[in-house]
């Protein structure tokens, strides 16, 4: 379906008008809906092995199958840590095939338009190619694109503790499911990135300013972009000279996935793997404080699949 | 054939290399997949070639295509710059755009005596060549025209389509268009820089002299069209009239873009013919044409004209070598800006200064836009060499972009693993602005974005940590700077000459420890 001239001018005349009116300012969005479970306890499913798409099925299974998170014609968000300009090896971005194995489930369970996009550290184009996800989700059936930071849109977070407003990716606000697959590494700052920092991702302003106490605003972005399920690959953990690496001697091989709805939990239980408390993670204690997810082990209800 | 049809011919051939020329430039972009000659557009300059080699005294195999060019010309004198200069294309387009809405009267009264500055520019482009001080790139249209390009045309125009589609973005139904553009062009960081406007003023300049004259550049200033016309001269194709046809109508003279052709239409001037062939069609008589053959005979007075007289020579030496010590005072080679970074693969500071080639190829393929013309910072003679200006764009940790796309390997090239070993420079961290020495604030920008393994700036500190830069471990990538989150200046800032670097803590700044940073 073409767009006729007429609309094609009208449209035009409708922009310079709003261009002119009222500038580029977005306007701002209050509270973002994304559908989440509730955070009593948090079912975390241990996946291992390394026939990620098998795991995959069998981990959603658990959760009650991923068509109760994806509704037919959704538009999904699947959004790996795609930050550094190293080979997959290295351990400093997601595992392209673990984002190509989610990107074939989601498309599986009826969504009509599986994203992939990361804002990157290094440069976007390099860190595409070199990380291998943009091949590998291309080639699974996702729209790959880069996060363009001149089409930010401000989303108010009126109870933010750090923060009160986040300028994030305009498409984001467009995605129904958000599935938050970051990678499991040493972060000098945070300890550890997990998954609510790779939320970071989505912001399209100067990151560099959220470095200021950053737990707090990690909490406070979590709070209102509340991924619908979150995967962290720990196929592969950086366990020192993080976030970047560079290193194979900073990698170690666990073939692990860590699936569940509840990002606290997610980030708690991902400590256990370094050999750490959850509660020596600043981002986790701040988020039990606040009583957002599960942050103790107990209370979570932790099964094992293995492929 | 009909005598009109040259001259379409050459049309077209001006607009396919042109074309061609500019695809190419813009064609030198990350990743550099097609496996095209990216950087032969200069190579095809025997000037260039003659400059840089004798400026740093070696033989630059590179500039293989210069022979061919020159064998053309010896063959076929000026066809070059009537049938393929870029520049030349494009200073007909503006003549013609000129002539057309300017009505400018196309007689033009000219003293044949200035030609002769072109030859004089020459003269002194190799004396300065000869003292190790190669300025040709400044004036060559094979190092000017991808220059421009890429330094300022397509910036500009990046900036252009960023802001258009940002305006398109708000029309309903153009969302679409604008964000699939905006795909394409948004991975390029786009970076304006001071020295674009000047780069851009001089090929302005240049359109804008078609004013005084057509081809005004090429009639009075392009060295490298002189150095054609010396090379050219006597060659056996060129313009003959048959005298007796001649009705002496003069239109052939008028219609000449090139002022070559004096007395009443019967005399060319071989060494100003750039065979563009508008004065066959143009002769009613058909007493024109273009032939082989011997080109002096009574009734066909091919003359070499303006004649460079033994006097203009040696004056034109002497004062370039009289100038020459000037220009080497303010040269980068003596006061070195400790700001001034090089590209990764750069050769020492004064063969990188022999070999470049201003030709802006590294500039054009830098992938974060970091790499921009120098003003004075390198001295008088760096003008427009490149430089990377961290807080605009870094040097991605292991791209070797640039270092693929030098013409004569000022800049070497270098393979991934010896990208992570090439120090340029040197972070040092301005304890007075830096926000956890100064603010008590946590940040670990620096830290966090330094790509090497060792990392080159290390937390440390007991309560607060606060960065501490590893000289040894540091290649001055400047990635660090570029993301400090500090207001304007970066807190974090590179220099460029690592061995006058002394103080910094730790100890070895000036010293560089090449060790293996693995794989």
């Amino acid at each position: 379906m073409g767009i006729s001239r007429r609309e094609f001018f009208r449209d035009l005349g409708l922009a310079a008008g709003a261009a002119t009116l009222l500038g580029r300012e977005a306007s701002g969005v209050d509270e973002a809906v994304w559908p989440y479970a509730p955070y009593k306890t948090a079912d975390v499913i241990v996946c291992e092995g390394t026939a990620y798409n098998t795991l995959l099925t069998r981990a959603f299974d658990k959760l009650g199958g991923l068509k109760k998170y994806i509704k037919s014609g959704d538009s999904v968000l699947v959004k790996p840590n795609i930050a550094w300009d190293r080979a997959p090896e290295y351990a400093a971005d997601t595992n392209p095939f673990v984002v190509a194995a989610l990107v074939e489930l989601c498309l599986g369970a009826g969504a009509a338009e599986v994203k992939v996009y990361d804002n990157t550290c290094a440069n976007c184009r390099r860190t595409y190619d070199s990380s291998g996800i943009a091949d590998a989700a291309r080639d699974a059936g996702a729209k790959v694109s880069y996060v363009d930071t001149a089409l930010g849109k401000t989303l108010n977070i009126p109870h933010g503790v750090a923060v009160k407003k986040a300028e994030i990716y305009a498409d984001v606000l467009k995605t129904d499911v958000i599935v938050n697959v970051p990678i499991a590494k040493d972060h000098s700052l945070s300890g550890l990135t997990l998954g609510m920092k790779n939320l970071m991702g989505i912001l399209v302003e100067d990151r560099g300013l959220w470095h200021q106490r950053l737990n707090q605003k990690l909490v406070d972005l979590a709070q209102v972009v509340k991924p619908t399920l979150t995967v962290i690959d720990a196929t592969r953990i950086m366990t020192a000279n993080g976030p970047s690496g560079g290193g194979l001697g900073y990698v170690k091989r666990l073939d692990k996935l860590i699936v569940t709805t509840d990002v606290t939990a997610a980030d708690a239980y991902a400590t256990t793997l370094f050999g750490l408390e959850p509660t020596d993670l600043g981002v986790v204690k701040e988020a039990k404080k606040r009583d957002f997810g599960t942050a103790d082990l107990e209370r979570m209800n932790v099964s094992r699949v293995t492929a | 054939m009909p005598p009109g049809v040259w001259k379409w011919l050459r049309r077209l051939s001006q607009v396919t290399f042109f074309g061609a020329a500019c695809a190419l430039i813009f064609a030198t972009n990350y990743p550099l997949e097609a496996d095209l000659p990216y950087d032969i557009i200069p190579r095809f300059s025997p000037l260039l070639a003659v400059t840089a080699m004798a400026a740093s005294r070696a033989v630059v195999a590179a500039f293989w295509p210069a022979l061919i060019l020159v064998a053309l010309t010896l063959l076929l004198g000026r066809a070059f710059c009537g049938w393929v200069c870029p520049v030349g294309a494009l200073l007909d387009a503006g003549d013609f755009v000129i002539n057309k809405v300017f009505r400018r009267r196309k007689r033009e009264g000219e003293k044949v005596s200035h030609r002769r500055w072109r030859i004089l520019l020459l003269v002194a482009l190799l004396a300065f060549a000869a003292f190790g001080i190669p300025l040709a790139g400044w004036f060559d249209p094979l190092a000017l025209f991808p220059r421009t390009l890429a330094t300022s045309i397509i910036p500009y125009a990046s900036i252009g389509l960023d802001k258009l589609t940002l305006f398109l973005y708000d029309a309903p139904s153009l969302e679409g268009v604008a964000i699939a553009v905006r795909q394409r062009v948004v991975p390029e960081n786009v970076v304006l820089f001071p020295g674009h406007v000047a780069v851009a003023a001089v090929l302005t300049g240049l359109i804008l002299l078609g004013f005084v004259r057509r081809r005004f550049y090429c009639r009075y200033v392009c060295p490298t069209g002189a150095l054609l016309s010396v090379v050219g001269w006597p060659s056996p194709f060129g313009r003959r009239v048959v005298g007796a046809e001649c009705i002496e109508c003069e239109i052939c003279r008028n219609v000449c873009r090139m002022g070559a052709i004096s007395g009443c239409g019967e005399s060319t001037a071989q060494a100003e013919c750039n065979l563009c062939m508008d004065c066959l069609p143009a002769c009613r008589q058909g007493a024109t044409s273009f032939a082989f053959g011997r080109a002096r005979s009574p009734e066909n007075p091919t003359t070499w004209a303006p004649a460079l007289k033994r006097r203009d020579f040696l004056v034109g030496a002497a004062a370039s070598l009289a100038a020459a010590p000037a220009v080497l005072v303010t040269d980068g080679r003596v006061h070195r800006d400790l700001f001034l970074i090089r590209p990764p693969g750069a050769r020492e500071e004064s063969e990188f200064l022999a070999r470049c080639l201003r030709c802006g190829e590294c500039i054009r393929v830098c992938l974060t836009q970091g790499l921009a013309p120098v003003h004075f910072e390198a001295g008088l003679t760096g003008l427009w060499t490149p430089r990377l200006v961290p807080r605009k764009g870094y040097c991605e940790y292991l791209c070797t972009l640039c270092t693929q796309v030098c013409p004569t390997e000022a800049i070497k090239p270098l393979t991934e693993s010896e990208k992570k070993i090439e120090f340029i420079g040197l972070a040092i961290i301005d304890r007075t602005r830096c926000l956890p020495w100064v603010e008590d604030e946590d940040c670990n920008v620096c830290e966090e974005m330094c790509p090497t393994s060792p990392k080159a700036i290390e937390l440390r500190g007991r309560g607060r940590l606060k960065p501490y830069v590893i000289p040894d471990e540091c290649v001055g990538c400047g990635i660090c700077e570029y993301a400090c989150p500090v207001e304007g200046d970066a807190a974090i800032v590179i220099v460029g000459d690592r061995d006058r670097v002394y103080f910094v803590g730790g100890g070895g700044a000036g010293q560089r420890h090449r060790s293996d940073r693995g794989t």
